[in-house]
């Protein structure tokens, strides 16, 4: 059933969810505070520069690029309204439906709504607020957005400083009087840690001090950095620092730190502080009025079943619902989503596609960047048209009525970067049932910004000139209905992420089978019985189990992929069971292999147990007087060296349970950094608050423990702490790839990363997603993860595979793949060999190859392979690049 | 004149950092002209060949490195057709053209660098 939502923020996460709501058929109206969207990722916004490059997670990356094409494509839908500069006035909740007023810049609106997301992000903490940092009143103090853009400009070049302090935390983690937030902000670690990267690389002499309360650094990616840091001689200094001071000549800020237990007076050319995250106050009043205090909000994780609805009809997702980087909150944006998402019918298509012949130019002078003015007429005697924006609906508008008045079929866009801009275009196109083929010239990336103002135009009109060239072999892409499939999914590995995927799947009306290589289902958590996240794992896997029983879905224990054959949409698997073969087919895959556990070098006693056995069985805890967990026994080491995310907040829950039962009991966490990252803050104060001690050890340096009169004794070489004995040591295990991996990435043709972790399209963006669709990730498979993060993976990957069976069942237009041209063809099968996707197939009887249009991806290999030339790749034919080659290298025009 | 330069990019990993370059306040000489591909592993011996026959002095194909191409194996068969020309300039004994292939990761932009300051 079709219905109405708005979405507050037309951020990354806000637009991901606009996106996927539409897609469903649902109406939706995107309300964005600032003039543009895109959020913390839009490196153009005036007001916050260069802060797109902080919050990724592993790469620099453009921000830009995540959200221009999505906006541009949400913008060309007719079932979403845009409004930027726009403010919501007014919202009541009344039965169930959202009754609001809209304040935009043309016009005002009142309209009722079935469901409202909150996507507003954060806003970044003020640090002027917390006066002794000196923010604002010493211009040696900076932020490190204003840091990364004085490295981005050269600025720092000209006047580079000799050394340079990060204080972290600034604004987070802030229990006590005054401005600043409990929480820790998740991602400020990072950042500052890729802002030294590139400090370093600008000016590698520059000396680097760190001081910090732990180092979060639980992102898969993020160890490299550290890793980098160390051997750039970075030093990491774990101070709470309470106050800069300055030196009374220079005005250099002086930063006072404990030293070997002492303090130590240091100054420093430059102070960078680690902003946090806060709440935007118009959100505080707009909760307000829906009757959601702040504190609620804080509280808030969800339930298992639900983890982003706080009422029914009001979804919180992204980094507004818990600090998050960009990877965690496209996920979050997914699974936030996924309730509205649901089966559709299958149609069969009336729609008929407008095929058009002539060939025009749309020019784009991006704001008034870029001086397309002086290119037009110069190239070809064109129909043309120039617009300024292509994130304005009124422009967009321009480029449709462009499309149809003038009958183009096949147009030059001449702009921006086609990353940005080339999916936006096809759909614009898509949504008027036009069939047109786009070539993108970058003009403002690659042209203007590159070779400077003298030799753009000459450049340009080469460019220009090139693309025309090649558009005339290109073809208009084509309609592709497809829609006999079955709806079955198989779910490789039934731990925790495959059986929620399965359960999300099942609800909605999903045929599945579950795959396991075991004897029983849950994977890692099946026996743990201590609440962990305020979930009973043992009891919350039986009751999904039983669920996926009763809709009918196949269970298959102690079973094994041995062959996939077939393409995206039609997989044939064959499952070994007991020695038995069985054939399923499927329509889409979803690898949960999970993780396995890594012990370190450490070996189990009767004493020293792992997590694994203490959440297993709830009395041993009773048994004992005193209980210590040591962290990173199994990660962060030579045989591990990432984090394994879960570790921190599995011995947190059990620290606190066991202190809650027995308070009369010790309990000691020995620790590096402790990752209770974003909301699971909260945790590790409560655990504080309830005295149990944490024992800080230096990375790398596990304290020595001795087996000494049926005790174990801790060595911990503090000064203020004497060797801790204890009862029962509980060792965290780590979380390392599976081993299944490699041989998945190889059935199904998927990448594996460095650390044998499966490779989605996008480390950052994807959310979950592999670039071929029809096989897809959830849970651990793709990085460690926490309990929470799997149930909300699964969901979203629920979410992608839903989207992806929409699309099979449904026409779409294919714009992108290669064709056969049968008479030419030998059937030699050397496409069959090359293609990494194994898309290509002999057809039976008829002797020529058969490129599915709907499977391909477009990259042309076998085109270039083959050897009698019978492939013709659509998006690209060898014909028009060698056009496009003789025009560049001809003088003139 | 300086000798002119065709740099083949790869849709899914140079183009971004050649999208990146400005920011870093690098600038191009108009030599220099820049082409995408949907995939390297596209490129066929005959582009590279035709390139240098209209006049490219240095036709450089930039691909992904190994592990993390978007199509899998296309930047191994973009260095293979890459090797293959080579071969035949060299069989041919033209001496005044070369061709290269060269992998990097999307958005790295100081390996491009380098590799600009070579030309």
């Amino acid at each position: 059933m079709t219905k109405s939502y708005l979405v507050i923020g037309a951020g990354a996460v806000g637009l991901q969810i606009a996106q996927d709501l539409k897609e469903n058929g649902h109406e939706v109206w995107l309300v964005e505070e600032s003039t543009m969207p895109g959020g913390k990722f839009n490196s153009q916004k005036p007001l916050e520069p260069g802060i797109n490059l902080a919050y990724f997670s592993g790469t620099y990356h453009p921000g830009d690029y995540l959200f221009t094409s999505k906006a541009v494509s949400l913008m060309a839908s007719k079932r979403v309204k845009v409004l930027y500069g726009s403010k919501i006035s007014v919202i009541k909740e009344e039965e169930g439906k959202f009754y609001t007023e809209i304040i935009a810049p043309k016009e005002n609106y009142t309209k009722v709504f079935d469901g409202v997301y909150f996507t507003p992000g954060f806003i970044p903490f003020n640090p002027e607020e917390k006066a002794e940092y000196l923010y604002g009143i010493n211009n040696f103090v900076l932020t490190g957005l204003e840091l990364e853009n004085l490295l981005k400009t050269g600025e720092l070049k000209k006047n580079p400083p000799e050394k340079v302090a990060f204080i972290q935390c600034v604004g987070s983690r802030n229990n006590g009087i005054g401005p600043g937030k409990p929480y820790c902000s998740g991602f400020c670690c990072l950042y500052s840690l890729k802002e030294i990267d590139l400090l370093k690389k600008v000016l590698p002499d520059t000396i680097v001090k760190v001081f910090y309360l732990d180092l979060r650094l639980y992102n898969k990616g993020a160890e490299k950095l550290y890793q980098k840091a160390v051997e750039n001689n970075v030093s990491f200094i774990r101070n709470m620092i309470s106050a800069i001071k300055e030196e009374p000549k220079s005005y250099k800020p002086i930063i006072r730190y404990l030293n070997n237990g002492r303090f130590k007076d240091e100054l420093f050319d430059l102070v960078v502080l680690a902003q946090g995250a806060e709440l935007s106050p118009n959100i505080k009043t707009l909760l307000a009025r829906l009757n959601i205090t702040e504190n609620e909000l804080l509280e808030f994780y969800g339930t298992p079943e639900n983890p982003h609805q706080i009422r029914p009809g009001i979804y919180f997702a992204g980094s507004f619902l818990n600090p998050m980087d960009g990877a965690d909150s496209m996920v979050s944006a997914g699974a936030a989503a996924f309730p509205q998402i649901n089966l559709k019918e299958s149609v069969q298509s009336t729609m008929e596609i407008k095929y058009f012949t002539n060939t025009g130019i749309i020019f784009c002078n991006c704001r008034g960047s870029l001086p397309v003015d002086e290119l037009k007429g110069t190239v070809a005697d064109l129909p043309s048209i120039t617009i300024s924006d292509c994130l304005n609906e009124d422009e967009l508008g321009k480029v449709r009525s462009f499309l149809l008045d003038n009958q183009i079929g096949k147009a030059v866009f001449a702009g921006c970067s086609k990353i940005k801009i080339m999916p936006g275009l096809e759909k614009l196109a898509y949504e008027e049932s036009i069939g047109a083929r786009f070539e993108v010239v970058n003009l403002k990336e690659q042209g203007y910004s590159l070779y400077g103002k003298e030799k753009f135009k000459a450049i340009a009109q080469k460019l220009l000139a090139g693309a025309l060239a090649r558009l005339k072999f290109s073809t208009t892409p084509a309609l592709k209905v497809k829609n006999d499939i079955t709806f079955d999914v198989v779910i490789i590995g039934g731990g925790l992420a495959g059986l929620k995927a399965a359960e999300a799947l099942t609800e909605k009306g999903v045929s599945v089978t579950v795959v396991e290589k075991q004897d029983s289902f849950g994977g890692k958590h099946k026996n743990k019985v201590i609440p962990l996240e305020g979930i009973n794992l043992k009891e919350f896997i039986e009751k999904i189990v039983l669920k996926l029983e009763n809709r009918g879905a196949l269970l298959l224990k102690n079973a094994e992929i041995v062959e996939v054959s077939g393409a995206p949409g039609n997989y044939q698997l064959i499952i070994e069971r007991f020695g038995k073969r069985l054939n399923i087919n499927a329509a889409a895959v979803i690898l949960a292999t999970g993780t396995q556990n890594s012990y370190g070098h450490y070996r189990k006693t009767s004493q020293i147990i792992f997590q694994e056995d203490l959440f297993s069985s709830a009395d041993l805890l009773s048994q004992c007087d005193s209980i210590g967990f040591l962290q990173c026994a199994g990660s962060r080491n030579d045989l591990n060296p990432i984090c394994s995310r879960n570790c921190c907040v599995s011995s947190l829950d059990a620290a606190i349970y066991v202190k809650e039962k027995f308070p009369e009991k010790d309990v000691f966490i020995f620790h590096q950094d402790i990752m209770a990252y974003g909301k699971y803050e909260y945790k590790y104060l409560k655990a504080r608050e309830l005295g149990i001690k944490f024992v800080v050890y230096n990375r790398g340096q596990y304290p020595e423990i001795k087996s000494i009169g049926g005790k174990i004794q801790v060595v911990t070489n503090e000064n203020y702490l004497d060797d801790v004995v204890l009862d029962l040591l509980v060792l965290a295990e780590g979380a390392v790839p599976n081993k299944e991996n490699e041989k998945l990435a190889e059935l199904f043709r998927v990448g594996l990363d460095e650390f044998g972790f499966l490779r989605e399209s996008h480390q950052d963006i994807s959310g979950g997603y592999f670039p071929k669709w029809g096989v897809f990730v959830a849970g651990e498979a793709q990085g460690p993860k926490t309990v929470r993060e799997i149930l909300s993976s699964a969901q979203n990957t629920a979410k992608n595979v839903l989207t992806y069976l929409n699309q099979l069942q449904n026409s779409q237009l294919k714009v992108n793949y290669s064709e056969v041209i049968e008479e030419k063809c030998a059937a030699c099968l050397t496409c069959v060999r090359v293609c990494p996707y194994s898309v290509p197939v002999v057809i039976n009887g008829k002797n020529v190859a058969y490129i599915d249009p709907i499977s391909c991806q477009g990259c042309g290999i076998c085109a270039s392979e083959c050897p009698n030339k019978a492939i013709v790749q659509n998006n690209r034919p060898h014909q028009g690049v060698l056009a496009e080659i003789r025009v560049l290298a001809g003088e003139g025009k | 004149m300086a000798a002119k330069v065709l740099i083949y990019q790869c849709s899914y990993c140079s183009y971004l950092t050649f999208d990146l370059l400005s920011q870093y306040k690098v600038s191009l000489q108009d030599n220099i002209f820049l082409t995408d591909l949907p995939c390297t592993g596209t490129i066929s011996v005959n582009m590279l060949l035709e390139a240098v026959e209209n006049g490219f002095e240095k036709v450089l194909v930039l691909g992904g490195t190994g592990n993390d191409c978007r199509f899998l194996k296309g930047s191994q068969r973009a260095q293979k057709r890459v090797e293959e020309a080579v071969k035949i300039l060299r069989e041919i004994g033209y001496d005044k053209a070369s061709i290269a292939f060269y992998g990097l990761k999307p958005g790295d932009v100081d390996s491009l660098k380098n590799i600009l300051n070579t030309i």
